[in-house]
């Protein structure tokens, strides 16, 4: 299975000064990668800070890889703050009741610490949520 | 039973079993996985899937300045 791709312009994977252990780097990769194979859409992963909230996690998604159909779960660690960007095309699969569902699940997780675990089973339910229904035809492998 | 070995029967085995409960319990903050409020500003990082599976069902936008973020929540913790 291919692992995800770091976005070029971010510390990740070469900065050393990054806290998170290599394991912990490989397994967001793995996250990210399971959840488009669940959903089909591309998903992506930030840490780090937030200056200006919202502002600044839709600054990255647009950073994703074709940002309409792009997830992104950002974490400030620092702030203590989550958001869950969506892309237009995202959000017609996807509602804020997931994303607020998605968002406690992490919360609790973040609660206790655990960063990694916490983003694993956000970014997991929102991929499941986001599986849309085989349409005939149109999801035939032909 | 001397008194040596009533100091350390009573006093002696309640230190040691506090000792070691405060190390189990402390253990968590002193490995990596267990800093989840370290400074990130130093290596912020961005990791994304490959790109979104094509849909065939969703007409693509001809204005490329139409909204490109649909949603999401804000959250804390």
């Amino acid at each position: 299975m291919p692992t995800g791709e770091v976005v070029a312009g971010y510390g990740f994977p070469a900065d050393a000064s990054s806290p998170l252990s290599d394991g912990q780097r490989r397994e967001l990769s793995r996250i990210v990668q399971r959840a488009r194979m669940i959903s089909g859409y591309c998903f992506g992963v930030f840490v780090g800070p937030l200056p200006e909230g919202r502002v600044s996690a839709v600054v990255h998604h647009r950073s994703l890889p074709d940002p309409r159909s792009a997830v992104l779960v950002a974490v400030d660690p620092a702030a203590r703050a989550i958001e869950i960007v969506l892309g237009s095309t995202v959000a017609i699969d996807l509602s804020t009741r997931s994303c607020e569902l998605a968002a406690l699940s992490m919360k609790s997780a973040f609660a206790a610490d655990d960063l990694v675990n916490g983003l694993r089973d956000g970014v997991t339910l929102l991929a499941e949520h986001a599986r849309h229904p085989k349409v005939l035809h149109l999801d035939d492998t032909a | 039973m001397t008194a040596l070995q009533a100091l350390l029967v009573f006093v002696g085995i309640p230190v040691a079993l506090a000792v070691v409960t405060f190390g189990l319990v402390s253990a968590s903050g002193w490995t990596r996985s267990g800093r989840a409020s370290a400074d990130y500003a130093a290596g912020p990082f961005l990791v994304a899937s490959d790109a979104a599976v094509p849909n065939p069902s969703i007409v693509p936008s001809d204005n490329p300045d139409a909204a490109v973020a649909g949603g999401g929540v804000s959250a804390h913790w």
